[in-house]
């Protein structure tokens, strides 16, 4: 199964790749209904070359490419904001617990602000984590008006 | 199309605007594609594609006139993906290969890619048939998607495979006869499947 592909299996993978010029597209064919092993291995380079095409999706358009050739710091700036962000979201919340338990509340109190503070960097952080993951993929954000 | 590109690149390392041009709209449909298999992200094959060609045009005066260009810019585009897959830590060594050496991107080695990413069709209309293909062709190693992205993505004949990856037609067959094979057994029942499309 992992081994050197024989000389017959090749001509299969080159028949359904279209690639065997007249007479060996010929020759080959010939043996096929002979060869039951080989018309399986066709038929399922076929399948495998109809689920490729299925999953392949259009190539970018023109504007799509030229969107990007007019902003060639897109994503050095893209990834400078969500760092900076990231960055400052972490000092002022470094920068508020400590400020919490610095002051005077009682320590539910404390308990209650640091749960409040924590609770908001994480969802803060996983929100544009999560949003940085799959807006390649937001299918509107390809809407034009 | 070797000769084509490679024509229009010795104009550009000449002074040619214009033929940059063409070189990049005869071309970008196939670096996307390519990109696309190795990093996975539409947005980003994109954005990889676009600065290959960027870095491409800034190395034009190290380009030597008549070297075929096709093999010079896969270089170039599969190592801006390996250069973003590793930054965002999803570039492994295969620790089965005799191939490997040091750390150094190696043009000729094999590297595995962790999907860790966003799964291609995250968010999309899409059907249990497409997302097990990318889960299939996601766990194969780079070397496989790049030739697999080239023929069946963008539908080239083993001799343009050949000229772009600047390798023999042999190796092209041989290359993608085992790559097929991985993706196939990864895709298991789907290919036993009477579905045609």
């Amino acid at each position: 199964m992992n081994g050197e592909p024989t000389e017959e299996q090749l001509n299969a993978m080159a028949y359904a790749d279209g690639e065997l010029d007249d007479a060996a597209r010929r020759e080959f064919e010939a043996l096929l209904p002979r060869r039951p092993d080989l018309a399986r291995e066709v038929a399922q380079l076929r399948r495998l070359q109809v689920l490729a095409r299925h999953v392949a999706g259009p190539e970018p358009m023109d504007t799509e490419w030229a969107r990007l050739a007019a902003d060639p710091l897109h994503r050095g700036g893209r990834g400078l904001g969500l760092g900076l962000l990231l960055a400052g979201g972490t000092g002022g919340t470094v920068w508020a617990a400590i400020e919490i338990l610095r002051g005077e509340l009682p320590i539910w109190g404390k308990a209650g602000l640091g749960a409040l503070l924590l609770g908001s960097f994480l969802l803060l952080v996983t929100t544009i984590r999560a949003r940085a993951r799959t807006l390649p993929f937001d299918p509107y954000t390809e809407i034009q008006r | 199309m070797q000769c084509d590109s490679t024509e229009l690149m010795t104009a550009v390392k000449h002074g040619d605007r214009e033929a940059f041009d063409q070189l990049v709209a005869s071309l970008r449909g196939q670096a996307f594609h390519v990109a696309r298999g190795l990093v996975g992200s539409r947005d980003d094959a994109l954005e990889l594609s676009q600065e290959a060609f960027l870095k491409t045009y800034r190395a034009r005066e190290t380009y030597r006139d008549g070297e075929p260009f096709l093999p010079w810019f896969h270089r170039i585009l599969r190592n801006t993906c390996y250069s973003f897959l590793r930054k965002n830590g999803r570039l492994k060594k295969r620790s089965l290969s005799p191939r490997f050496g040091d750390a150094a991107i190696d043009d000729d080695a094999d590297w595995e890619i962790a999907d860790d990413g966003p799964e291609p069709w995250a968010g999309v209309e899409s059907d249990e048939r497409a997302q097990a293909f990318w889960r299939g062709f996601n766990a194969l190693s780079a070397r496989d998607r790049e030739i697999l992205a080239l023929r069946h993505f963008k539908e080239l004949s083993y001799r343009d495979i050949a000229d772009a990856l600047g390798i023999p037609i042999g190796t092209v067959m041989s290359r993608l006869f085992h790559a097929r094979r991985r993706l196939r057994e990864g895709l298991g029942e789907l290919m036993d499947d009477e579905w045609e499309g």
